[in-house]
């Protein structure tokens, strides 16, 4: 059969970029800062992942974690979790890391500019929303209101807290933090970070909502705005699930029609609601 | 572009041989059915002395067996336990070798490792499976990104169809508007034709330019009325004989409206979560990716067959997604007659009745589906 088109190279082949920083950020997660040995500016969306392997250490997918606006270094927070984030986070500045991507689509920028954005992190659910505090930190005045609601398991688990609270000060977002087991010394919120939505006060019209975090935590995310009235397509919510491929032909990362790593990971919670709630789906 | 399959030729089984022969000469490896341990399968053949003459099979859920016909045909008998994609699509397939130069601070090199394979020709390749591969074609190749390993092989393929004269007990290709007659996707289509006699004659088709050249070159005469009506009559009691069938009216609403139905945990009961359904399905496309160390500084990146009815297929931070065997039966049904729908505009069922044959308790994906239509509570339009 001689009818099928040209495509591009194999897409399973990495490219190796060297680790010019790494940074523990809590006792179970660690940052890496990357730079392409080709020296070639790597272009992303806020929202988009890539796979990422030590050599030998096999792949993962991994949301990135940079200021968009600054191609020339990737970053890429890690939790420690299985195989290869351990791989990944035994090596050291200098190490070699091979890198595919940018994959995915991202959080909908265009459609929340000027706009109040909330976002709603839970734990290591921050990473990929950090792309959109950058936007925000070098283009003023790029969202009308950048609202963050950010819960963790305990005080220790609370990533970027010093960045947070520079964005604060400056007046880049509006910051409530909460954690779900509060320890001796903690003076703030505690609780899930969804029992902060009912206290926060917004435009229905002109706000929408990107949240990253367990997917029960998003589900009753999602409920607590839509009981205050938020359109439901003014949320969208980042999945997680088994990738292998990235480029949806593993079958791994599959919520029924779609494929996570190609339709989303970001998905409008309308798409996906009514599969939200079918068990092991 | 030329039109094909107006002009039909009879050719006997000698001039087989010589298409076969021209392949050879033009670099093909020839891919074809054979018998091996009791089975017919696909492996490479030389001559048609290599093919099953004159062999037969008996298959029913979760039974396959040979068995020796009275006639000398090349094709007389239904799916097997192989499908061609394996070899368009490897059960496991080197992606590249990486090395890792000795002085630290050298990057690693990559070896993305294209081989140059010979093209391949399948010979014997019946109508569902020819549905199979144009399916796998979408998976792979039609995506925003597409498996250069795949490509690679699709491209260069030849392929020599048969018309499926003997389907099996547990087809169902009519039903699922696949078979048993090939209508397109072929080089060349072959009906083989028994006409009382012990040895059968052939009529054969171009479906491509290349074909047609292969056809110029053997002894042929004109198919007249008589054999043409005689090729008809294979097919019509090909038809006959699939009993088995899957209404596809609505067929994805049908699925996702039934996620909930009990009749999954009543599968789930049966189902060993085996995976030979997913191994033995032409169409099924799972993989996965592992690397393997190799010698001293080098590992190999290898991409391997996986399957939806494991328990790691799912896995992430928070454990695997479905833990249950009924969440990856449910999975698997699903996907091949309702979401792939929606992802590739198509039906990932072709009816070839492997999964049927292969499940070692005989789950019957066809009775299966209709048991969930006859007893769904929301009711599909028909």
């Amino acid at each position: 059969m001689d009818h099928l088109p040209d495509f591009p190279e194999n897409p399973f082949i990495p490219k190796p970029f060297v680790i010019e920083e790494k940074k523990r950020e809590s006792p179970s997660v660690f940052s890496l800062y990357l730079r392409p040995i080709d020296q070639l500016p790597f272009y992303f969306l806020p929202g988009q992942f890539n796979m990422l392997s030590a050599i030998g250490g096999g792949e993962a997918a991994i949301s990135i974690a940079s200021d968009p606006t600054n191609p020339h270094i990737l970053i890429h927070t890690l939790r420690i979790v299985g195989n290869v984030t351990k791989a990944l986070s035994k090596l050291d500045k200098n190490d070699f890391v091979l890198v595919r991507g940018p994959y995915g689509r991202g959080w909908p920028i265009d459609l929340v500019k000027r706009k109040t954005l909330i976002l709603v992190a839970g734990g290591i659910g921050l990473p990929p929303l950090l792309p959109l505090l950058y936007i925000a930190q070098k283009n003023k005045g790029y969202f009308k209101n950048l609202i963050l609601l950010y819960g963790a398991r305990t005080k220790d688990d609370l990533l970027f807290m010093p960045l947070l609270y520079k964005l604060k000060a400056e007046q880049i977002i509006t910051l409530h933090v909460s954690v779900d087991r509060p320890s001796r010394d903690w003076k703030g919120q505690f609780g899930t970070v969804t029992a902060l939505i009912p206290s926060i006060s917004f435009d229905n019209k002109e706000t929408f909502v990107f949240s990253c975090g367990p997917e029960i935590m998003m589900r009753f995310m999602a409920r607590a705005f839509i009981q205050k009235n938020l359109p439901k397509e003014h949320i969208f919510f980042s999945m997680e699930r088994n990738m292998k491929c990235a480029i949806g032909i593993c079958g791994h990362c599959q919520l029924s029609p779609f494929f996570i790593c190609k339709d989303g990971p970001v998905f409008p919670y309308e798409k996906i609601e009514h599969l939200l709630t079918v068990e092991e789906l | 572009m030329a039109r094909f399959g107006s002009n039909k030729f009879k050719i006997t089984k000698r001039e087989l041989q010589s298409i076969l022969d021209a392949l050879k000469r033009k670099g093909f490896k020839t891919i074809g059915p054979t018998v091996s341990k009791d089975a017919i399968v696909y492996e490479e053949i030389d001559s048609l002395n290599d093919l099953p003459i004159g062999i037969g099979d008996e298959q029913e859920a979760g039974s396959y067996r040979l068995k020796k016909r009275t006639d000398a045909t090349l094709f007389g008998f239904a799916s097997s336990p192989h499908s061609w994609k394996q070899f368009l699509f490897p059960a496991q397939e080197k992606i590249f070798s990486i090395h890792q130069p000795t002085e630290k601070t050298s990057p690693p090199l990559i070896d993305p490792s294209v081989r140059q394979d010979p093209p391949l020709a399948f010979i014997g390749v019946r109508s569902c499976d020819l549905q199979a591969i144009a399916i796998q074609n979408r998976v792979f190749l039609e995506g925003p990104y597409s498996h250069a390993g795949y490509k690679s092989k699709a491209k260069g393929l030849f392929i020599l169809a048969v018309n499926c004269a003997y389907p099996s007990a547990t087809c169902f290709c009519s039903s699922m508007g696949t078979g048993p007659r090939a209508k397109s996707g072929f080089d060349l289509l072959v009906t083989e034709i028994l006409n009382g006699q012990k040895e059968p004659f052939y009529l054969i088709e171009a479906g491509s330019s290349q074909g047609e050249e292969i056809i110029a070159q053997i002894e042929k005469t004109d198919a007249t009325e008589e054999d043409l009506k005689k090729e008809k009559d294979v097919i019509q009691n090909a038809e006959k004989q699939i009993h088995r069938r899957i209404e596809t009216q609505g067929i994805k609403e049908l699925f996702y409206n039934n996620l909930q139905h009990p009749r999954w945990e009543e599968i789930a009961q049966r189902c060993l979560s085996c995976a030979n359904c997913t191994f033995v399905c032409p169409t099924c496309f799972c993989s996965t990716l592992i690397d393997i160390p190799k010698k001293a500084q080098e590992i190999e990146r290898w991409m391997v067959w996986d399957s939806c009815f494991t328990l790691n297929f799912t896995h992430t931070p928070a454990g695997s997604v479905r833990k249950s065997v009924l969440s990856r039966y449910r999975q698997w049904m699903t996907h091949k007659l309702a979401s792939w729908i929606d992802q590739f505009g198509i039906s990932g069922c072709v009816g070839c009745g492997r999964c049927i044959t292969w499940c070692p308790v005989g789950i019957d994906i066809t009775e299966e589906a209709e048991i969930i239509r006859k007893t769904s509570p929301v009711k599909t339009p028909s």
